[in-house]
């Protein structure tokens, strides 16, 4: 006698595909969201420190083009910068909170703000420049007229990132 | 075949479509992560990128100051034409560089640094000053300019640069500036809050933040802080001034100002030569009269009319010398320079009164080891004697005017510094002159004793002999 | 579906995820660590720049930090470890200073900064491209700046290197003037030996002297005299005194004025002090000659005049003393601009160029021969700027310390700065036996 064969999934079979797929899928999402937010966390970690770095990199560079500092003095921490730039222009970093940050990241955040005077006597927003939105905390410390220490914390609603600069005024010139 | 066919069909199930799609979208989120890792990396990298550049450009400076410094500024390398250097390998990357002469400013370069580092380029220029000084003892060579720039503005050596053209547009408004700027530095230093520093340069004001979020305690801190005054080095001690205050403000200059006085050098040399020369025609003079007795007496006399006009100049050249010396001791930069100058007008003057003590001399020493007493005590008739007197009380007048004068001039270099050796002979020719007012004056003197004898005894004779007379006409 | 197909299924499915997975948790690894590269980027960028500022200041910089040519230990940055880290803010009172045991250092306080680089390690060296010679090389130091931290993937390392300028030989500049030594040579048998048809070889044969001693008495007498009657003399006295007229009128309110008048009031002095030193510079190995060779005297023959070369000789003498005179005055004008008042209006950053250009001035007083309290001058200006930069200027609070321990060794401070050596070398070297010949030469005139 002829065995018939007949083509076609059990119910059996079916359940049993579709609960090992449902647990291997469900382990496997389930691992996957965990890793995927940790992994959104580190590198929320590290878009955070790149873009306060670069951010940093332009302060560095006006800084670096900078003659000498008027505030703070040798020895002296403050939460603002008064410097010289390459044309005498005295120039200001200083924070001024950021009110609009501070109500989406609940605490009290600053925007870094650099400012130039240019001797003609009146305010120029051109000469303003908001350098970043999100600064927790700022302090600049002079430990010779021609380089400051930079200690700042930049904050963002993944967290927060500390760094530390030294940079020297390069445009010195000699009293000859 | 059918069968085969039907059971190949029959045989197909759902486990290799499952394998493929997970397998293509494990590649894919594979993929995407590496990209974002990758992001992560490059970011890394350009921020390193930026520090490793700067390092590398400040190297290539380096190098280009230590040739300038090894070559000296007159053989530096590019002297004439600037230096190039292409693709030079340093710390994983390379740099172009280019230095040249600054133009119209003297030992002053531009360096231009053009880095390479991992496809990314970037440029730094320099302008750097050499300090051509022999006194200098720490090397120094000074940053005038210093800016980051963009690559393409590199100079093709032999070419126009337009970017030497800005740097020195932005120089000279930065000189124009300075003031200005000087002046709005020190109002800054002086104020305590930032928002007064904005105010002061123009600034838009802080505005209030959100006071449902207020500032953390530290920042609270930190804003009650109050500026520290700049730190001050302690004034110069007294000892460490200057010993002398150099130029005086309210003596008009002159043309003949030199270090030493005005015009020193002259007058010097005639304070030598015209006492020289007193002694000198003092000499040859007493030598005509030792030679030829009487018969010289009237080439003698010349060369002595000759020795007192010397001896007249030298004084006055003296005098001169002291008062004109004065400025160039009052305005010298120290009490070394100062006794420096004195001592070498002291001993000038010196050799001066020496001279003329030794033609003093020369003229008594026809007088010494009693040979004035005896010409004297030789001489019979009160005439001779009395136009002796009258003879030895001009000189006596004379000498006694040379000698006054000689101390005078002394005393006026009293206050100047000497060496003991010039102190001691100063000391031995004013003694040896006032010896020969001594000496004079005892001879007169002794003529005038001498005289008044001859005198008496000439006028006893003469009484006698009239008694005589009387007594031989009775 | 066969079982042994479902197997096979769950088989593949399980590959993938087990690979999948150590992919996440390598990449995430990966993560963290880019992270503590990224801080130890920064971390190093903040040693190179302290580096860059402390050559800057010191060229021997290296030395005085103790950094050779390998790393012998590895410093945390946390905690006050090391140097570099020690002098990070002002955080206690009292305000304006810095002090590394109390408030210089990261500490935990300082979060989250310290708890992100607490795991790094760092060391630093550095060696001079050349130790002994002439080559710019010599003039070349190679830094390098080494961190560390502990990594689950990849190494845990991050380098920078670079080189400085740190200037140690002796500076390439001509001493003596540059003068027109034909001309003069061509004035001296008629302006010093009064005999204006001879030559100087027959003028030589006539009196008994060679040819250098006759060459050197008459160069020392022309070039003596000319300075002392000189045109830049009579310049630069005046410009002094007009400087010094302007300055007496000036009012306490004219900062400005008043800063740009004892600016050019040093300068005019120290140009002075430069040029006499130069002319002093170019006669020493004239003196040298007669030292060695010169017998004159006033028997010298007839035509040469003793006396004025005495008063040559004094002349020089005279000149010695100005360049010592002005180079005190230059000192004590370039100080005043230290004063209060000229700070505030010039900033922190002319007062140190000032302190730098004086302890360079203080250097040569400390050396002049004629100034025996000229040492003690200097190290007394030294412990000022000490104060001035205790915890504050940690770079030029080092460098005072290295010159003043530099000092206790006086062949070792002057090999240390060869120019200084150079200037020594004149100055305390020759210029004592010079004097003491014109002193026995011009004494004699009075005395024999």
């Amino acid at each position: 006698m002829k065995m018939q064969h007949k083509s076609g999934t059990t119910l059996v079979e079916l359940l049993v595909v579709i609960g090992l797929v449902g647990l291997i899928g469900a382990a496997g999402m389930h691992f996957f969201t965990s890793v995927n937010t940790s992994q959104k966390a580190f590198s929320q970690q590290a878009i955070l420190q790149m873009e306060s770095r670069k951010a940093f990199d332009q302060i560095i560079d006006q800084i670096r083009e900078g003659t000498d500092v008027i505030r703070p003095v040798t020895g002296e921490t403050m939460h603002y910068m008064v410097f010289r730039d390459l044309l005498n222009q005295v120039n200001m970093l200083y924070l001024e909170p950021n009110n609009d940050e501070s109500v989406r990241l609940k605490q009290r955040v600053y925007r870094l703000v650099s400012y130039c005077n240019d001797f003609s006597g009146a305010y120029n927003k051109a000469n303003e420049k908001i350098l970043h939105n999100s600064i927790k905390q700022l302090r600049f410390s002079s430990l010779s007229p021609s380089s400051v220490q930079v200690n700042a914390t930049v904050v963002s609603d993944k967290g927060e990132y500390q760094f530390l600069a030294h940079v020297g005024l390069l445009n010195v010139g000699g009293i000859e | 075949m059918g069968a085969n066919m039907r059971s190949f069909k029959t045989r197909l199930g759902m486990a290799l479509p499952f394998t493929i799609i997970a397998m293509v979208v494990v590649v894919g989120f594979i993929m995407t992560m590496s990209r974002m890792n990758q992001g992560v990396k490059n970011q890394i990298f350009h921020t390193n990128n930026h520090q490793l550049s700067f390092l590398m450009a400040y190297s290539a400076l380096s190098r280009v100051c230590a040739k300038i410094h090894s070559f000296s500024w007159a053989n530096r390398p590019f002297v004439t034409d600037p230096l190039v250097e292409n693709k030079v390998a340093l710390q994983g990357g390379e740099y172009d560089l280019l230095v040249e002469n600054s133009k119209n400013r003297d030992f002053q370069a531009d360096v231009y640094v053009r880095t390479h580092l991992a496809g990314i380029s970037r440029m730094y220029f320099w302008r750097v000053r050499f300090n051509d000084d022999l006194l200098d003892v720490s090397n120094q060579i000074f940053v005038e300019a210093f800016l980051n720039a963009d690559p393409k503005d590199f100079p093709v050596a032999g070419k126009a640069n337009p970017f030497a053209s800005r740097v020195e547009s932005m120089l000279a408004q930065r000189v124009a500036n300075q003031k200005k700027s000087d002046q709005l530095a020190r109002e800054i230093i002086k104020l305590k809050k930032p928002n007064d520093i904005i105010k002061e340069i123009n600034g838009r004001p802080i505005a209030p933040g959100d006071p449902g979020f207020p500032p953390p305690p530290e920042d609270i801190e930190i804003a009650k802080k109050e500026p520290v005054d700049v730190p001050q080095m302690p004034p110069l001690p007294g000892s460490e001034k200057p010993s002398a205050p150099g130029p005086r403000v309210n003596v008009p200059p002159s043309a003949t100002d030199s270090m030493v006085g005005i015009n020193m050098n002259a007058k010097m040399a005639s304070v030598v030569s015209s006492s020289k020369s007193a002694y000198d025609y003092t000499d040859q003079g007493w030598k005509k009269i030792e030679e030829k007795g009487v018969g010289g007496m009237s080439e003698a006399t010349d060369l002595h009319t000759q020795a007192a006009e010397a001896r007249e100049k030298a004084f006055d050249d003296m005098s001169d010398l002291i008062t004109d010396a004065r400025t160039g001791i009052n305005d010298a930069p120290s009490s070394g320079a100062a006794k420096a100058i004195e001592e070498m007008v002291s001993q000038t003057i010196v050799a001066g009164v020496q001279n003329l003590g030794n033609a003093l001399n020369r003229g008594m020493d026809h007088l010494d080891n009693n040979a004035g007493s005896d010409y004297l005590n030789s001489l019979p008739t009160a005439e001779s004697v009395a136009k002796l007197t009258t003879d030895w009380e001009t000189a006596l007048v004379n000498v006694t005017a040379d000698v006054t004068r000689m101390t005078e001039l002394a005393n006026e270099i009293g206050p100047f510094a000497k060496a003991p050796e010039v102190e001691a002979a100063l000391a031995a020719a004013l003694e040896q002159a006032r010896a020969n007012v001594e000496q004079l004056t005892k001879l007169v003197e002794d003529a005038k004793k001498r005289l008044e004898e001859l005198i008496k005894k000439e006028e006893e004779e003469a009484e006698r002999l009239r008694q005589q007379e009387n007594e031989s006409q009775q | 579906m066969t079982l042994i197909e479902i197997t096979i299924g769950f088989a593949i499915l399980t590959a993938i995820s087990a690979f999948f997975l150590s992919f996440l948790t390598s990449s995430s690894k990966e993560i963290s660590f880019s992270a503590d590269h990224f801080n130890a980027v920064i971390l190093s960028q903040k040693v190179c720049e302290d580096l860059l500022e402390e050559i800057a200041v010191n060229p021997y910089g290296l030395e005085t930090l103790g950094i050779d040519e390998s790393i012998n230990s590895k410093h945390d940055v946390v905690d006050g470890s090391s140097v570099f880290f020690s002098f990070i803010e002002d955080r206690t009172e009292p305000w304006g200073l810095i002090e590394p045991a109390k408030d210089g250092m990261i500490n935990s306080s300082m979060q989250p900064l310290y708890s992100s680089v607490k795991k790094f390690k760092f060391g630093v060296s550095g060696r001079r491209l050349a130790k002994t010679g002439d080559h710019e090389d010599r003039n070349l130091v190679s830094c390098n700046v080494d961190f560390s931290w502990s990594a689950q993937t990849g190494k845990g390392a991050y380098n920078n290197s670079f080189e400085l300028f740190s200037p140690v030989s002796v500076k390439k500049v001509s001493l003596g003037v540059s003068l027109n030594e034909a001309a003069i040579d061509a004035r001296i048998p008629p302006e010093v030996f009064y005999q204006p048809s001879q030559t100087i070889g027959e003028l030589a044969t006539r009196i008994g002297e060679n040819v250098d001693a006759v060459l050197s008495v008459g160069r020392i007498s022309l070039v003596s005299r000319d300075f002392i009657n000189s045109q830049f003399y009579r310049d630069s006295k005046d410009a002094i005194r007009i400087l010094l007229r302007k300055l007496s009128t000036l009012s306490a309110d004219d900062s400005e004025e008043i800063f740009e008048t004892r600016l050019q009031l040093a300068k005019t002095w120290y140009e002075q002090a430069k040029v006499c030193f130069q002319i002093i510079s170019y006669l020493e190995p004239h003196f040298t000659t007669l030292q060695q060779q010169g017998k004159f005297d006033g028997t010298s023959g007839s035509g040469f005049n003793p006396i004025s070369f005495q008063q040559d000789l004094m002349s020089f003498r005279i000149i010695y003393e100005f360049f010592a005179g002005a180079i005190v005055q230059a000192r004590f004008h370039y100080y005043q601009l230290l004063q209060p008042a000229m700070v505030a209006l010039k900033g922190n950053k002319a007062q140190l160029q000032v302190i730098q250009k004086l302890i360079d001035i203080y250097r040569i007083t400390s050396i002049l021969p004629t100034r025996p309290e000229g040492m003690a001058e200097y190290r007394s200006f030294l412990n000022r700027i000490k104060g001035l930069s205790e915890n504050r200027n940690p770079f030029v609070n080092r460098m005072i310390g290295h010159e003043l321990k530099m000092l206790d060794n006086r062949n070792d401070w002057l090999q240390h700065y060869p120019n200084l050596g150079r200037i020594d070398d004149m100055l305390t070297g020759k210029m004592p036996g010079i004097l003491a010949f014109i002193k026995t030469k011009t004494i004699g005139a009075l005395t024999n």
